[in-house]
């Protein structure tokens, strides 16, 4: 769609679709085109809770990475599958949570060539990247506790920034289902956590 | 039931926090993996089925009046002679409807009659 400005005059042309963000449908229809930015977005758009779905499933990094990237190129081949472009999110995490899962029970072997993620210095030199690691360690510990649903919420919601509603869209739960979870994953997270707890200064969310 | 103070920092999940590079990086190789996947999808697209079929349209315009001209030329250089025309000469022409001799025979009998002569003789003029 177009927009005209100053009546008839074409001075300037502005891509409204430019303007606001496009939806997941009309996303997938311009990837089932092979058009290469649009697929691009939706990578953009679902790259992370991509992972973290896969992460809250094989609670291992490098195979949540394998799985959300092989996850990308799976959905792409089978868009056509996606019945409801418009709820491309929850199919695509569908493709992440049956993939990792696969993963598990197969327990394959992984590739050497993967993008370990590399723990760069921090600012606050070796003794905070230290307590960092440690963090970390402790983190996946206790979200082993937890069940893989109420991983998915805590790291969608918490670490992802998702709504209640997206992520009951999304996971195909309902909307009190999703805040019980979540209740639950943060408090068992935060009686694992013992001394490394620490709580993020941000908004409640509807 | 959610007080956002209970909330756990998790952000050291997040690859990204370690490694600024992680998600470009990422993004990069689903893109590259993916770019054989989507040069199919463009290039089906613009072959599509419909496309495909009635390609042949296109070139058939030009072929088609191509053909058509080549025919009229062919059919006008093939058909059936018309009338032939024998050469007529001025003065068969302008006695054409006048009753009687033809302009020699007029002008056969003397060489002295001048034009108003000829014209008399022949009927068409009377002065």
């Amino acid at each position: 769609m177009h927009y005209r400005c100053l009546n008839k005059k074409p001075l300037f042309r502005v891509r409204i679709s430019a303007l606001r963000e496009r939806t997941d449908g009309e996303l997938v229809r311009a990837a089932l085109e092979g058009r290469n930015q649009d697929f691009g977005v939706l990578v953009t758009r679902y790259m992370r809770p991509g992972y973290l779905v896969a992460l809250s499933v094989t609670g291992n990094p490098e195979d949540a990475e394998d799985v959300a990237q092989e996850a990308f190129l799976v959905a792409l081949k089978r868009l056509e599958d996606c019945r409801n472009p418009e709820k491309f999110g929850g199919w695509f995490l569908t493709i992440v949570r049956n993939r990792a899962r696969n993963l598990l029970r197969r327990e394959r072997l992984r590739r050497g060539e993967e993008l370990t993620p590399e723990i760069s210095p921090g600012p606050g030199g070796p003794a905070e990247d230290f307590k960092r690691l440690e963090i970390r360690e402790r983190l996946e510990e206790g979200l082993k506790g937890l069940s893989e649903v109420r991983r998915e919420v805590l790291l969608l919601h918490d670490l992802e920034g998702w709504k209640h509603r997206e992520i009951a869209e999304r996971l195909g739960i309902p909307d009190g289902t999703i805040r019980s979870h979540l209740h639950f994953a943060r408090k068992h997270l935060r009686d694992t956590m013992g001394a490394f707890y620490g709580s993020a200064p941000v908004g409640e969310d509807s | 039931m959610n007080d956002p103070t209970d909330r756990v920092d998790l952000e050291s999940l997040d690859p990204g926090s370690t490694d600024p590079g992680f998600w470009i990086r990422f993004h990069g190789r689903v893109m590259t993996q993916a770019r054989d996947e989507l040069a199919r999808r463009g290039l089906a697209q613009e072959f599509s089925f419909p496309d495909v079929v009635f390609q042949w349209r296109k070139p058939l315009v030009p072929l088609a009046l191509l053909a058509a001209t080549l025919a009229g030329i062919f059919a006008v250089g093939q058909g059936e002679p018309g009338p032939a025309l024998s050469p007529v000469a001025l003065e068969e022409v302008l006695i054409q409807d006048v009753a009687g001799e033809s302009i020699p025979t007029v002008l056969g009998r003397t060489a002295e009659l001048d034009e108003t002569a000829f014209l008399t003789a022949a009927g068409g003029f009377l002065p």
